[in-house]
């Protein structure tokens, strides 16, 4: 029998080869990913440094490990680089070596998300790190080791809890955003003000309404710095440079494989692209037209996925999300609204406040939670509508005569 | 009272402490906490955590 094969060893294809395991311990998968294959949990990259962990403490379990505990083949630094759907076969290519065919019984793009890359000018523009997994991260830790100074791009989720991180190692940080507060695109003005202030009082320095134009190095006295220009016209002097300007789901292959996209890999409701046999979770995927590149989400994605593949088909299930923020100065949750259709309404005082999301008949489509507030979140993740109305009226999809229908519209 | 870990993503309970914001109060043993409860951190079920020694 031909295996499941899943292109992507992070979280995503990483859970849903466990619950695969937790029903059938035999069915073949092969798992196969272009990095270095072992378990760690990507959100601990942004507070390693409170942890005080070193990136190689963060792994969880080796490939070797993996390999073993999951009874499955892994491939590393592999990549797949063509899918012949009419076929149902693969070419991977493995570093210096020939390529080779894999014949499969289901595909599944697990291929996350790439960091954006922004336009920005200088000679030392190649200085400038972004993080989206271990071996990004082991880099940029070498970058800052017997600095002092970080300048941080972006000041959403990941660019927030960088500074935040760095700041509680004693770090100064200097943080650019192009809007006015924190988290702008996910929480209104008194939260993010309430987050700017609480970092504010540790190292940290706000640079909104601004951009980084240029990086260029300069050496002085003790040694060589980085000088990065803004469109203010302000001058920043910092050791190391990190941008966290937001991710772009990997849709390249599955493009030019015949598979649906837009912003990400378009799937239906069992995981399924356009083309049979072939699915798609985590960061790289699009569900009624929305991004969700969060753990959660993912990781009910695997739990359905996981029956589908096993012949009994699930309809993915994503409950109201509630996003922790890793800013210990000024802990958040957020849900991020999905629609943008509705308003803020924010209550509460000082760091301790509520904000809802709401459409004009006053259904909760989102939330913010920040300082004493987040204690709340259970009762506001149950008010929530959730990211998908429409499958989320807390119906079971799973019964059985549903079952049988179901079955006829994959097949 | 023992402390249990995620096999996912490395959150400690403590049996001790509780988990107070998530409902679980100080002392709340591992076997009564409910079946269906997930991590608040990655979402995986209460099968996915493993008691560590203290
Ligand atoms: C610093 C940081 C902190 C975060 N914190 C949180 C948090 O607190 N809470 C939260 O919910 N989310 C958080 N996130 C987001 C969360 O980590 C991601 O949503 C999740 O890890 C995505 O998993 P994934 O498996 O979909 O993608 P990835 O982890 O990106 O895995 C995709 C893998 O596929 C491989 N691949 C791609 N193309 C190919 C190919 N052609 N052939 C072979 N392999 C290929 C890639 O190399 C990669 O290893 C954070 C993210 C970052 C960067
Ligand atoms: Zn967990």
């Amino acid at each position: 029998m031909s295996p499941i094969i899943i292109v992507g060893a992070g979280h995503a294809g990483m859970t849903l080869v466990r619950q695969i395991r937790m029903k059938d311990q035999y069915i073949p998968i092969i798992l196969i990913s272009q990095d270095a294959v072992h378990h760690y949990y990507k959100p601990s990259l942004s507070k390693a440094l409170s942890l005080g962990k070193s990136p190689q403490n963060l792994i969880m379990s080796s490939m070797t490990e993996l390999t073993e505990e999951l009874n499955i083949k892994i491939l590393q630094n592999t990549k797949v680089t063509s899918v012949f759907s009419n076929k149902q076969k693969i070419i991977i290519q493995k570093m210096d070596k020939s390529p080779e065919i894999l014949p499969y019984q289901s595909l599944v793009f697990a291929v996350g998300a790439n960091a954006i890359d922004l336009n920005i000018t200088g000679d030392a523009q190649q200085k400038i790190h972004s993080v989206n997994n271990l071996s990004d991260y082991q880099h940029f830790r070498k970058s800052i080791q017997n600095k002092k100074r970080v300048l941080v791009i972006g000041a959403g989720f990941v660019g927030c809890e960088f500074a935040s991180d760095l700041s509680l190692a004693n770090f100064k940080v200097d943080v650019i955003d192009r809007g006015s507060w924190p988290l702008q695109k996910s929480l209104p003005e008194p939260l993010g003000k309430a987050i700017a202030q609480s970092m504010e009082k540790t190292t940290v320095k706000w640079h909104f309404n601004d951009q980084v134009i240029s990086v260029n190095k300069k050496t002085c006295n003790h040694g060589s710095v980085l000088e990065v220009s803004l469109q203010s016209g302000k001058v920043i002097e910092t050791d190391a440079i990190l941008s966290a300007v937001g991710i772009k789901p990997c849709i390249t292959l599955a493009e030019k494989s015949g598979i649906h996209t837009n912003k990400g890999i378009v799937v239906n409701d069992f995981s399924q692209t356009n083309l049979a046999n072939i699915y798609a979770l985590g960061d790289c995927v699009e569900y009624q037209n929305t991004l969700l590149p969060f753990i959660a989400p993912a990781t009910s994605m695997a739990k359905s996925l996981a029956n589908t593949l096993l012949a009994k088909p699930n309809i993915i299930n994503i409950p109201s999300l509630a996003v922790a923020v890793k800013i210990p100065t000024c802990p958040t949750i957020i849900c991020p609204p999905v629609s943008q259709d509705g308003h803020w309404q924010v209550s509460g005082e000082h760091m301790d406040l509520t904000a809802k999301f709401l459409d004009t008949q006053g259904n909760l489509l989102g939330f913010a939670l920040t300082g004493k507030s987040t204690t709340l979140k259970h009762e506001f993740m149950k008010k929530c509508l959730g990211p998908f109305t429409d499958n989320n009226n807390g119906l079971s999809h799973q019964t059985e005569d549903l079952h049988e229908k179901i079955t006829a519209i994959i097949v | 009272m023992k402390k249990w870990e995620c096999m996912v993503c490395g959150i400690i309970y403590d049996e001790t402490k509780g988990w107070p914001e998530e409902g679980l109060a100080p002392g709340t043993r591992w076997e009564d906490v409910p079946l269906d409860w997930v991590c608040p951190d990655c979402g995986e079920g209460k099968s996915d955590f493993q008691m560590i020694a203290i």
